[in-house]
């Protein structure tokens, strides 16, 4: 517990610590809320156009979108661990010390925190913005049930994530150049499967299985469920969610260990990335 | 004089080459360079679809189009001499006879290049995918397409001069600069116009950015057949902007490099 709270502690400090840190908050803040607004503006030009707007599909829109930019932004945080780390030789000391597993963690849930703040200030900004651009309010409710419920599901999402994630640092072991390219589409193909900005029956039939079997999905349900309704799907959502997510992090960790052990065996620690 | 534009003719090419041969040279990075405005513009083709006018997935196709050059001004143009100066290489141009502005010029073109095969992959996997009726290439098409990417690249110059004289803030000033201007420049949407969803103050200011001016241009010669005759004031604008772009970006690197130079502060690498 003592090498995971150092390492929250370095990942904060590499997150938050190389400015004023409400400016990092900042920071991560306005392209989220661009984000969000991109998608909703894309909603409305298109809905106007064909004369159907529903201003309830606002708010899903609203929520999903949040919820994504706050995964795909520390989703990153592990293989930028291990590369980075590799680059500047932090990363053979963390692998000699016997704690690389917690390093990662520990990076992933700094980020996570870092992140967090800046998924709930775009999700209240980009629904202000909403008002004043549109003219239309997205119907959320923020009470504290719906907002604890909203982040038992984000917590549920660090698990997912930091599956993924692990499996993304276990890849970062083994390649010394572009390492960064896998993120970017595992971060696209979120943005098409998990219902981020679309329902899953927009997409072609066989595809819904593969929505289906990803713990994001369930995680921005559970969230709407939690902040536009109805309740009842909540609890349903969140306990798939939490199945798929313990699965996905039990592989991640199985992976990097895996991993770790033939980067050992094999010299690819001291690799360095070019 | 004749071996000072020779030298500098001289820098830009082999610059550019080095751009166009690492790309071209190792499919990867092509591979890699796609992925992130492919899969953007495949989920907002499904957005548009889903919002029920599946006519407008090409706004989402070209928009993929474009971002792929938006990504490369910001990473490998406006953030290029900020990582050149962490890594070294910035001694190396500072010390050699090379103008710094024939480097930028010569990396704007190698982008260009470069990036057209990740542009034109996006651009043919969406149209395969969505099928979303386009008109044929006309020449007000190519014209609006080269004014929009030398403007591009003309504020790609300008914000490298402003990274040079920055530290880590560099990298997250690209990340907080990539999703707004996208936004307000209306890649994916428009966000000028009659189509557009936004107030009237907030067009004005999205107007100010070459790639808001280029991208509506580009939509109404690709997907409403306009012609030179009506986008003319578009043309004019943009060639008036690419022009600002290049001369504001050319004199602010002058001023850093010269400032940077008595000072001794252009070299100083910050993380």
């Amino acid at each position: 517990m003592k090498k995971l709270i150092a390492s929250i502690s370095l990942g904060l400090e590499r997150e938050l610590g190389w400015t004023f840190p409400p400016l990092v908050v900042l920071l991560g803040t306005i392209p989220a809320t661009a984000s969000v607004l991109i998608v909703v503006m894309i909603y409305w030009v298109g809905s106007s156009a064909a004369g159907a707007v529903d201003p309830s599909w606002i708010a899903f829109l609203v929520v999903g979108a949040s919820l994504y930019t706050h995964f795909s932004s520390y989703i990153w945080a592990p293989i930028s661990a291990v590369s980075e780390g590799k680059a500047s030789y932090t990363y053979p000391l963390v692998f000699i010390a016997h704690s690389s597993l917690t390093y990662v963690t520990g990076r992933v849930i700094a980020s996570f925190i870092e992140s967090s703040f800046s998924a709930i200030l775009a999700l209240g900004l980009s629904t202000v913005a909403i008002k004043a651009l549109l003219g239309v309010e997205p119907t959320l409710s923020f009470t504290p049930l719906s907002i604890a419920l909203f982040a038992l599901g984000m917590l549920v999402g660090l698990l997912a994530a930091l599956g993924l994630g692990l499996m993304l640092a276990a890849y970062a072991i083994f390649v010394t150049r572009l390492e960064w390219g896998l993120p970017v589409y595992i971060s696209g193909i979120l943005m098409i499967f998990s219902e981020a900005i679309f329902p899953t029956s927009a997409l072609p039939p066989p595809l819904h299985a593969i929505a289906e079997s990803l713990p994001f999905t369930h995680i921005i349900r559970a969230a709407r469920a939690a902040l536009i309704g109805p309740p009842a799907l909540y609890s349903a959502e969140i306990a798939t969610a939490s199945l798929l997510s313990a699965t996905w992090f039990l592989a991640g960790v199985l992976v990097y260990a895996y991993s770790e052990g033939l980067g050992r065996r094999r010299g690819y620690i001291d690799l360095r990335v070019t | 004089m004749r071996s000072s534009v020779a030298l500098w003719l001289r820098v830009a090419f082999s610059r550019a080459m080095i751009r166009v041969l690492a790309t071209y040279g190792d499919p990867l990075w092509i591979v890699v360079n796609v992925g992130g405005p492919l899969l953007t513009s495949i989920a907002l083709a499904f957005l548009y679809k889903f919002a029920g006018i599946p006519q407008f997935t090409g706004f989402a196709i070209l928009g993929g189009g474009i971002a792929a050059y938006w990504g490369n001004v910001l990473w490998s143009m406006a953030a290029q001499l900020n990582w050149d100066k962490r890594s070294g290489m910035l001694y190396l141009y500072i010390s050699s006879p090379a103008p710094l502005t024939a480097l930028l010029v010569g990396m704007s073109l190698g982008g260009i290049l470069g990036t057209l095969p990740s542009s034109l992959t996006v651009l043919i996997i969406g149209t395969l995918l969505f099928n979303p009726p386009f008109s044929p290439p006309t020449l007000a098409l190519a014209l609006i397409f080269m004014l929009t990417l030398l403007a591009l690249y003309g504020m790609g110059i300008a914000l490298s001069s402003l990274y040079l004289i920055l530290g880590r803030e560099a990298e997250e000033v690209n990340e907080a600069l990539y999703e707004p201007v996208s936004f307000l420049s209306g890649i994916y949407f428009p966000s000028i116009g009659r189509a557009s969803p936004l107030p009237l103050a907030i067009q004005a200011v999205a107007s100010l950015i070459p790639l808001t001016i280029g991208m509506d241009a580009l939509r109404r010669a690709v997907f409403f057949s306009e012609g030179v005759g009506e986008l003319w004031p578009s043309l004019l604008t943009l060639a008036v902007m690419a022009q600002a772009s290049i001369i504001l970006g050319l004199k602010a690197l002058n001023y850093v490099e010269r400032r940077g130079r008595v000072t001794g502060d252009i070299l100083v690498a910050l993380r």
